[in-house]
């Protein structure tokens, strides 16, 4: 019997989530499924979000829908907050970042890593409660850009790491099977 | 006329006499290259050597540029592969240079120049596909080459203000919110104003940093910010998007 082809699609908020997920997690899901196409949703018409579920649900294919937690107290008002902007979403299939993408950056940050631009090693384990402007001020003043920085926090991942640092990310990998694997 | 302000003394000249008094002036003559300029308008020779203008024609970084031209980005990006090679010489630019190029284009590799002859040189990239094989730039599709420019002009230039011609030019529309995310950050450290009729370009801006540039009723050219407009606030309001207020002709409502 042929083995049915498996998608998956993963609906992404930003330029850092899409950036973090290309270099990270998306190799991961491709060992589970023979596509892996990824999705911003930021500036889509919610009207244009519904037929894309809607699509998804017609051809069978799997989705993650990831946003930060923002301003929500808890994971499950964020989620009824997104459900009730788009009813076709699943619950099951809503991930909410603590409290933002970029503490599953600084959780996978390596020892060497943060060394060599001058932060404790101990940053990354308190991650999961970082801000934008906390992670921003580790930015050492060498780095011109951002951009740049974040893209040098990935060359030296570890995601074994991040998933003991990050509550928020351990339950994403694990929920999508992908624990196991890394 | 190539970055350079031209004005044409061939009309208007009761206009300019007054600032060169009386100086002798031959048709078409570049003002602000003239010794009498350089004495009195110093102050503003000196702002317009600080704005960068870019339209860049990708056909022309593709050729070899010869060695011994400016390694400033030129208007037209002729001369990319000598600004790349100045980058090239410092450790740490390559670095940043690469990690940009990467969040753009995740595929590249590394970025080298190479010299013809010791009279010009041209620059390849290696991507991770087929990382032993260089492309050079006459191999590369006009995107890449516009965006290795417009990353240059936007992080490797010293000009305070830069201006640049539909920097999505070639490029692939899911591209379109990175680029603005790298305008917006080179932003903070220098003035940028990038024109466009692009709408999935537009999709990505912020409404406060629009300034539509429309006409009015005479016809003559006027710029509005539409951020201003309660209209479009309402429409936004209205699950609608602000490329489809510009597709429509409704961000100057």
């Amino acid at each position: 019997m042929a083995v049915p082809y498996k998608a998956i699609y993963l609906f992404l908020e930003g330029n850092d989530d899409i950036t973090f997920f290309h270099s990270i997690v998306k190799p991961l899901f491709e060992r589970l499924y023979d596509s892996v196409i990824s999705w911003p949703y930021r500036q889509r018409s919610r009207r244009h979000i519904q037929k894309f579920i809607k699509a998804i649900d017609a051809m069978g294919a799997d989705y993650v829908y990831v946003g930060d937690i923002d301003s929500f107290p808890c994971v499950t008002r964020k989620k009824e907050s997104l459900m009730s902007a788009q009813s076709r979403l699943r619950s099951e299939r809503i991930y909410v970042v603590k409290r933002e993408i970029e503490g599953w950056y600084i959780a996978g940050a390596s020892g060497r890593f943060l060394s060599a631009i001058g932060a404790p090693a101990e940053i990354g384990s308190a991650c999961e409660n970082r801000t934008k402007e906390q992670f921003n001020d580790l930015i050492p003043r060498r780095f011109q850009s951002r951009i740049d920085f974040m893209q040098e926090v990935l060359k030296d991942y570890d995601v074994k790491l991040a998933a003991d640092n990050n509550p928020s990310f351990r339950y994403f990998l694990e929920k999508n099977d992908l624990f196991e694997i890394i | 006329m190539n970055g350079k302000v031209r004005i044409d003394s061939s009309e208007g000249e009761d206009e300019i006499e007054h600032i060169f008094d009386g100086y002798p002036m031959q048709k078409k003559t570049l003002l602000l290259e003239s010794p009498i300029a350089q004495l009195y308008l110093s102050p503003i020779i000196s702002s317009l050597s600080e704005i960068g203008i870019f339209d860049f024609d990708p056909k022309l970084p593709k050729k070899t540029a010869p060695i011994t031209g400016v390694t400033e980005l030129a208007s037209d990006g002729a001369n990319l592969a000598l600004v790349l090679n100045r980058i090239s010489t410092d450790g740490e630019s390559k670095r940043a240079f690469l990690n940009l190029m990467r969040y753009m284009l995740p595929f590249v590799h590394r970025m080298d120049v190479s010299k013809v002859a010791d009279k010009s040189m041209y620059f390849t990239l290696r991507e991770t596909y087929a990382r032993n094989f260089e492309l050079p730039a006459s191999l590369l599709s006009d995107g890449t080459v516009n965006i290795t420019a417009l990353i240059v002009a936007l992080y490797f230039e010293k000009n305070k203000l830069v201006v640049i011609e539909e920097p999505e030019r070639n490029v692939h529309p899911a591209l379109m919110s990175k680029t603005v995310e790298m305008m917006k950050e080179a932003a903070q450290k220098k003035q940028i104003i990038a024109t466009t009729h692009n709408p999935e370009l537009i999709r990505h801006v912020d409404l406060e940093d629009i300034l539509l540039v429309c006409r009015d009723e005479s016809g003559r050219s006027v710029v509005i910010r539409p951020a201003q407009s309660e209209d479009v606030q309402t429409f936004l309001e209205n699950d609608f998007q602000i490329s489809d207020l510009f597709v429509d002709n409704l961000l100057e409502v």
